[in-house]
């Protein structure tokens, strides 16, 4: 076994394990502390490693999350009626969700909660997806499994999105949390979950979360994320989505805010008519590292995915890219699109963009695209010979360029949300 | 109201412009005709201030200031509007929140307030019906996917809102058909007055008839060869150039 760095022995010194737990969950962890431990965190040598340096994380003494915690203004995407789940330092916060009149025999609340209630169901779902062996910081997440959110529906179409708000709060103190979330939609279930991470006080904080979704049996999931974790924020999120036959996860996440995320999402089609759909939108500026890793497995024939991701990068930030679709021998009929493209507004930034495509499988449609590029000058003098002002001109086009991956989605409400969070970090640029 | 002095200018380190001379008075409409790479473009360029061209002599004055020490978008606020050869794209801008914004930026440099959502729309609305400008155009990414004379109808409706003082029409007659000709020959007519002036590029008398030009002047290899009244458009139109750019040479 390798010599672990403090950093990475502190957090496995972290971890509470009781062996009075229910047996599987006492496995699952242990599994976590065993797999975590061989490797610790990766370095730039992990190839899924190589553009993010998760070396600041060894500059801090990060402490576990106190028991008491006060929490400000709760910042809500949507006013439209919804269920609202709290959850600060991943701690699922019963006094301020609201889940009134969620439907009967649906489940929404906190993995503690659900690890009593539904203890069987979580057993055949926790860990299965977003498995110990994806990585180290899953296994790392996996060790200290505690708290989260979970929401289970079976045959349920919910009229209401649920809001969900991650809160990084710090008092001080650097801290480090890792929750796990478990989301289970099947039989023809429909839901909207809207997932905003956004940080208080300005404090660092290290928040890996784990993510465990499956979409079964001709259900629809949409998911739209936006990470906005505070400025000193070190955030890995990781996500393994399972879609089954005539199943569909749709997604858009927007990232503008954190010290560095990292924002690593694996969906897994696996039955036949399976599909995926996701947008991501980055914007980051002087002195943040964002990166957004997506794998596609395509398992099954007739299985399908597309997906848009676009950034702008101003001052000196760092981007970075990697997408890859893999289509399994026998996912013959399949079809995966992915295009990427980023807008280097200034000249210290960089990126890394990585799409890849392995397919092993007959009769497939598949492409990927990736450009890199500044603003085109053509277009800017074309603005401004007709009066606007070069700051203007330069907002109108990267508004535009961003703008249309929100376009490809219907948001109904959110629709302005995400355009406003694009103007905004436009303006403050 | 427009003095240009043996303007000469570079484009990549190759001179294009050599020395061009050319004064137009309030109201007037000056026709530049020209072959093809003599510079036509390059002078429309350089009074409307694109980067990369660069003025290495003479000097530009424009209502007596200096217009080459003006941003592009100074000068558009101080009247000046280029009619672009090839109208430029812009995906994702819609041509209404396009011409809004050129509209109050305008607005606002020449001191009047900005129009709101609903009179703007009002505003537009003359225009659009004047030009043939469907609504559906308008909902639209700037030119993006407009055919030729689209494009082209679309310069002489910004042009028509943004209500310049020297108005640079470089070859907006070329891929109309003879019905759209007319639209636009109507349209920049409908925009002259005492007060307006036109420098229309063009290699056709068609676009002329409609405008009539109080002077023609032959551009040929970076300089104005030979001006003359408005008959000198229909000579070029049966002779060619072929002569000057012999004596150019
Ligand atoms: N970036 C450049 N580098 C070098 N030469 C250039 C560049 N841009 C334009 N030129 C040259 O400048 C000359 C003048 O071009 P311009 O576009 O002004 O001609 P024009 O008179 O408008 O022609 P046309 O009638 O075809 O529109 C041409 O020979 C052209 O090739
Ligand atoms: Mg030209």
């Amino acid at each position: 076994m390798n010599k672990l760095s403090a950093t990475s022995q502190s957090f496995v010194d972290a971890c509470s394990i009781s062996e009075t737990e229910l047996p599987w969950l006492l496995s699952l962890k242990k599994c976590g502390i065993e797999d975590f431990s061989k490797v610790g965190l990766p370095t730039l040598r992990n190839e899924a490693w190589r553009y993010t340096s998760l070396k600041q994380l060894e500059r801090l003494d990060w402490q576990k999350v106190a028991e008491d915690y006060e929490v400000g203004e709760l910042s809500w995407l949507t006013s439209g009626d919804s269920y609202k789940l709290v959850i600060v330092n991943g701690k699922f916060n019963y006094d301020l969700s609201e889940m009134s009149g969620f439907p009967e025999g649906a489940f929404i609340g906190s993995l503690s909660e659900a690890l009593v209630s539904h203890s069987e169901l979580l057993e055949t779902h926790l860990g299965r997806i977003a498995t110990s062996k994806d990585g180290p910081l899953l296994a790392l997440n996996a060790s200290h499994m505690a708290d989260g959110y979970v929401i289970l529906l079976s045959k349920v179409q919910l009229t209401k999105p649920i809001q969900i708000l991650n809160v990084g709060r710090t008092d001080g103190q650097a801290i480090a949390y890792h929750p796990r979330n478990l989301i289970l939609l099947d039989q023809l279930s429909r839901a909207t979950i809207i997932e905003h991470c956004t940080g208080q006080n300005a404090g660092s904080y290290f928040v890996n979360s784990g993510t465990e979704i499956f979409v079964d049996q001709g259900s629809h999931l949409q998911h739209h994320r936006i990470f906005a974790d505070g400025p000193e924020a070190i955030g890995v999120a990781s996500t393994g989505v399972r879609v089954g036959s005539d199943a569909n996860y749709t997604s858009l996440v927007l990232s503008d805010g954190g010290k560095l995320l990292r924002n690593d999402v694996r969906i897994h089609l696996s039955a036949s008519g399976a599909e995926t759909k996701l947008g991501g939108i980055y914007m980051a500026d002087d002195g943040q590292h964002v990166d957004h890793t997506v794998l596609i497995e395509h398992e099954m024939p007739h299985t399908k995915s597309e997906q848009l991701f676009k950034g702008a990068l101003g001052g000196k930030a760092r981007g970075v890219f990697q997408g890859n679709i893999n289509v399994h021998e026998g996912a013959d009929g399949s079809d995966g699109q992915l295009t990427n493209k980023t807008l280097l507004l200034s000249p210290g930034t960089e990126v890394n963009s990585k799409p890849q495509l392995e397919i092993y499988a007959d009769d497939v449609k598949c492409s990927h695209g990736s450009a890199v590029g500044e603003l085109d000058e053509e277009e800017l003098f074309y603005l401004r010979s007709r009066g606007i002002p070069y700051a203007q001109a330069k907002s109108i086009l990267v508004e535009s360029f961003l703008s249309e991956v929100i376009d490809k989605f219907d948001l109904g409400e959110l629709t302005d949300t995400f355009s406003r969070r694009i103007s905004d970090w436009i303006q403050a640029d | 109201m427009l003095k240009i002095k043996n303007l000469h200018a570079t484009v990549d380190g190759k001179e294009i412009l050599k020395g061009i001379d050319l004064a137009m008075g309030f109201g007037e409409v000056h026709a530049i005709m020209g072959p093809n790479g003599s510079g036509k473009s390059t002078l429309s360029y350089v009074l409307a201030g694109r980067n990369g061209y660069e003025v290495t002599k003479g000097e530009v004055l424009y209502n007596d200031k200096n217009l080459l020490e003006m941003k592009p978008e100074e000068r558009a606020g101080e009247g000046v509007f280029l009619a672009f050869q090839y109208p430029v794209e812009l995906p994702g801008v819609s041509s209404m929140n396009f011409l809004k914004a050129a509209v109050n930026a305008v607005r606002k440099y020449r001191g009047e307030n900005e129009l709101d959502a609903m009179d703007f729309l009002k505003f537009v609305r003359e225009t659009t019906k004047m030009l043939n400008i469907t609504d559906d155009m308008l909902k639209r990414a700037v030119n993006v996917g407009f055919s030729g004379g689209e494009k082209k109808r679309n310069e002489v409706l910004q042009m028509a809102v943004l209500k310049p003082t020297l108005s640079v029409l470089d070859e907006t007659d070329s891929g109309l058909d003879v019905d759209a000709l007319r639209i636009v020959g109507e349209g920049v007519t409908a925009l002259r007055s005492p007060h307006r002036s036109m420098l229309v590029i063009t290699h056709y008398q068609r676009l002329l008839d409609h405008i009539v030009p109080d002077e023609v002047h032959i551009l040929a290899d970076g300089k104005i060869v030979r001006s003359g009244g408005k008959e000198l458009a229909v000579e070029l139109e049966q002779e060619g150039y072929s002569r000057y750019t012999a004596d150019a040479a």
